[in-house]
């Protein structure tokens, strides 16, 4: 069995947790197990009980600023994750899917793994003077890949970030499984 | 009356709401007064809502458009509100989540590209306005002829939804990514 990490900062109702939920139902028709790993926030959002009811794995934690005395247990599981996902992530994950572009600094330097996927969720028209605001460091990795989910995403991030990119960029539509 | 849904927060990423205020405005140049904008989300950038308000105040079409100013599940919406059209903003042929659930959910739906620089290639439903003056006309014809509308909305649908499902050849792709070292 295969098995995936999906990375996100909500599960909220919206297209990033709409695309993870369909990822999700593919993995398992697939004999893929997934484990989601929502960063940074602690709340119950739409998804929560969804996945639940689906037996999906899902992780609230956070991978940086671990003191957290009075929560012992929120603390113990940040620096848990921390050290499996810097050091291990290859060993227990085939793949790394993080949703939004808007996210990936949230991993840089804490998930290493050689198949990273980042899924880009927007397009630049939903940004000021239609620019995107990505730090240019998240597109350095050449063994990265981005998931464009529109071909204007190509575009545009070629027009914007041509001179930093170095990783990988395909284009894959958004879908019900 | 023709009510019109938008499912949008009032966001700065989702900041196109001055285009339906336009929408309205046209139409009544041209007397049609019986169309209603609901934008149903949460108040998240109050300047965008203000100016929301402002410019339909300026274009006198304040009493047609009302806010929810909540997050809102669409089941749980009022019935004569689901059986009003659901306008999706796109980019371009692009057709997000939103719309896609919209139609398995079975609602009348609208599609229009908000981005003035791309013109859509793919889509030629009906309800799919490529630009404002697209979406102007389509309401136009809907105010006159909505029966004949409603259906047209219908069978575009279904050929919407075909577009999300996945080919032999997309799952093998996905299962590449899922999986690259199988």
């Amino acid at each position: 069995m295969g098995k995936i990490l999906i990375v996100n900062a909500s599960l909220g109702m919206g297209g990033a947790e709409k695309l993870i939920h369909e990822i999700t139902q593919f993995a398992k028709q697939n004999n893929i197990e997934p484990t989601i790993l929502i960063l940074d926030n602690y709340n119950r959002e739409y998804y929560d009980p969804i996945f639940e009811k689906e037996n999906i794995k899902v992780i609230h934690t956070r991978l940086d600023s671990f003191k957290h005395f009075r929560a012992p247990v929120k603390m113990f599981t940040s620096i848990y994750w921390a050290i499996k996902l810097k050091y291990f992530a290859e060993k227990y994950y085939d793949s790394i899917h993080i949703a939004g572009l808007y996210n990936v600094y949230r991993i840089l330097g804490k998930i290493e793994h050689p198949h990273r996927f980042f899924w880009h969720m927007n397009n630049s028209l939903q940004y000021t003077n239609r620019e995107y605001n990505f730090y240019g460091n998240i597109f350095d990795n050449p063994g990265d890949t981005i998931v464009c989910i529109n071909k204007y995403q190509l575009d545009e991030l070629q027009q914007e970030y041509s001179k930093v990119l170095k990783c990988k960029m395909l284009l894959f539509k958004i879908f019900v499984a | 009356m023709i009510n019109i849904n938008v499912v949008a927060r009032i966001a700065d990423d989702k900041n196109f709401f001055l285009d339906l205020i336009y929408l309205l405005h046209k139409l009544k140049e041209e007397n049609i007064n019986d169309v209603e904008v609901l934008f149903i989300g949460a108040i998240q950038n109050y300047g965008i809502y203000e100016g929301v308000l402002n410019m339909a105040d300026l274009l006198s079409v304040s009493s047609q458009i009302s806010f929810t100013k909540a997050s809102i599940r669409v089941s749980e919406l009022p019935p004569d509100v689901q059986q009003g059209y659901f306008l999706h903003f796109c980019v371009g042929d692009f057709i997000g989540y939103s719309g896609m659930e919209s139609i398995q959910n079975g609602y009348k739906n609208i599609f229009y590209n908000a981005d003035r620089k791309v013109k859509p290639e793919a889509r030629k439903h009906t309800n799919f306005c490529e630009d404002i003056n697209a979406l102007v006309a389509f309401v136009k014809r809907l105010a006159k002829e909505q029966a004949i509308v409603d259906e047209e909305i219908n069978q575009n649908s279904l050929k919407i939804l075909d577009d999300f499902a996945l080919t032999a050849n997309d799952k093998s792709t996905l299962l590449s990514l899922l999986i690259p070292n199988k």
